[in-house]
């Protein structure tokens, strides 16, 4: 078939293994009508590694899990009941996006963090910018 | 090639640490903690190098508390092969590290051993250099690009003057520093994988090895509060300050 981005966010977010038994509190009967609970499936358990993935940067991260859990929330509770999956694959591809943005300011903020602590040079710099005896007709530059 | 890095749990870099009262030590009660920030970029040169097809086998050694196992598996999670574990309450001085650490090079053989230079619960920067005594292997510190060619290890190490270049033979003990690399988070399956790995849990008893501590802390107290930063009154001063500290 061919590629376009509304079938390639689908054929990229392969699932983990779906197991034999999977049971989970939420029903999993198709609606009359429309797509195949077995797309529904993979959706749901796309989303909810999308979400773990999140809160799982939270925690590791200098944002915190709950920092992150009130902002992530409500934006998947409002967006619980979409049906069109190109609306879904584009919620999927904006939640990756922004889990690569919170990874990549993780590892600048630890970066930064830790060369500020061991970095002799960059410290003095930092305290005394301006030599604080600064003096406009000072003979030595 | 089999690779040993030894890994630390600490204090996370991004919790504010408090002195405790009686300046015995820091509280590390239900304090955040992770992986030392150098040991992370020590497992991702391991890693890599296992990518290159350089290093066959990568094993994560930690001492410390039970909780420690959660640090070994944060590696093994990371693509690590296998985890060590030495249990023990007592804080552990690095010379008490570098002579388990000799131990058990004795039964793992690793052809060379990767680690952070420092941690930064202690500051010791001490680890990597005793173990290389007591194993009179050669040692590159501070490295900030590791290469491996035949039987040979080229280190560039960041020094005062600039950036020295080592070649020795292995095995060999390399330890990193901060612009080594940038460090892999983990895969959340990996992870949950890593939750089921088997550890080798070992104690100080059974390697036969002493670690009584032969310093004691006095105090801890806290450093003196920063001045602060200086107000300016206009783009010249913040160009003049530039200019002084040869940043432009």
């Amino acid at each position: 078939m061919n590629i376009t981005i509304r079938n390639l966010a689908y054929i990229k977010y392969q699932p983990h293994s779906i197991p034999k038994n999977f049971s989970c509190h939420y029903s999993t009967e198709p609606i009359q009508g429309t797509k195949s609970d077995d797309i529904k499936l993979k959706n749901r358990i796309i989303v909810k590694d999308l979400y773990k993935q999140l809160l799982f940067l939270g925690r590791i991260g200098f944002l915190g899990a709950d920092y992150i859990r009130e902002r992530a929330k409500p934006q998947f509770m409002k967006n619980a009941n979409l049906t069109d999956q190109d609306e879904i694959n584009k919620c999927i591809d904006r939640t990756k996006y922004v889990i690569k943005e919170i990874e990549a300011m993780n590892r600048f903020h630890k970066y930064r963090s830790l060369k500020k602590s061991y970095d002799p040079e960059f410290q003095d710099i930092r305290d005394d910018f301006l030599n604080l005896n600064y003096n406009k007709n000072s003979n030595n530059k | 090639m089999k690779i040993l890095v030894p890994i630390k749990r600490v204090v996370d870099y991004a919790v504010k640490i408090r002195v405790k009262s009686d300046k015995s030590g820091v509280e590390t009660a239900n304090v955040k903690m992770s992986m030392n920030p150098f040991d992370e970029i020590a497992v991702e040169e391991a890693i890599r190098l296992k990518e290159k097809g350089i290093a066959k086998e990568i094993a994560a050694v930690s001492m410390g508390p039970k909780q420690s196992q959660e640090t070994i598996r944060t590696a093994i999670a990371m693509g690590a092969d296998t985890g060590i574990h030495v249990e023990t309450d007592k804080e552990l001085q690095p010379l008490a590290v570098a002579k388990l650490l000799q131990k058990l090079v004795e039964t793992e053989k690793p052809q060379l051993i990767i680690l952070g230079k420092q941690a930064i619960d202690d500051d010791c920067n001490q680890t990597a250099q005793m173990l290389a005594g007591l194993l009179n292997w050669p040692q590159a510190t501070f490295a900030s690009k590791v290469d491996i060619k035949d039987d040979k290890v080229h280190v560039t190490r960041e020094i005062d003057g600039g950036l020295e270049t080592l070649s020795m033979k292995l095995p060999a003990i390399v330890s990193c520093d901060l612009r080594l690399n940038e460090p892999r988070y983990a895969k959340l399956q990996n992870i949950m994988k890593s939750k089921k790995a088997q550890l080798n849990v070992l104690t100080p008893e059974k390697l036969g090895v002493d670690t009584t501590s032969h310093l004691s802390t006095v105090s801890v107290e806290e450093p003196p509060k920063r001045k602060g930063g200086v107000k300016v009154e206009n783009i010249d001063q913040v160009v003049e300050g530039l200019k002084k500290n040869a940043l432009i």
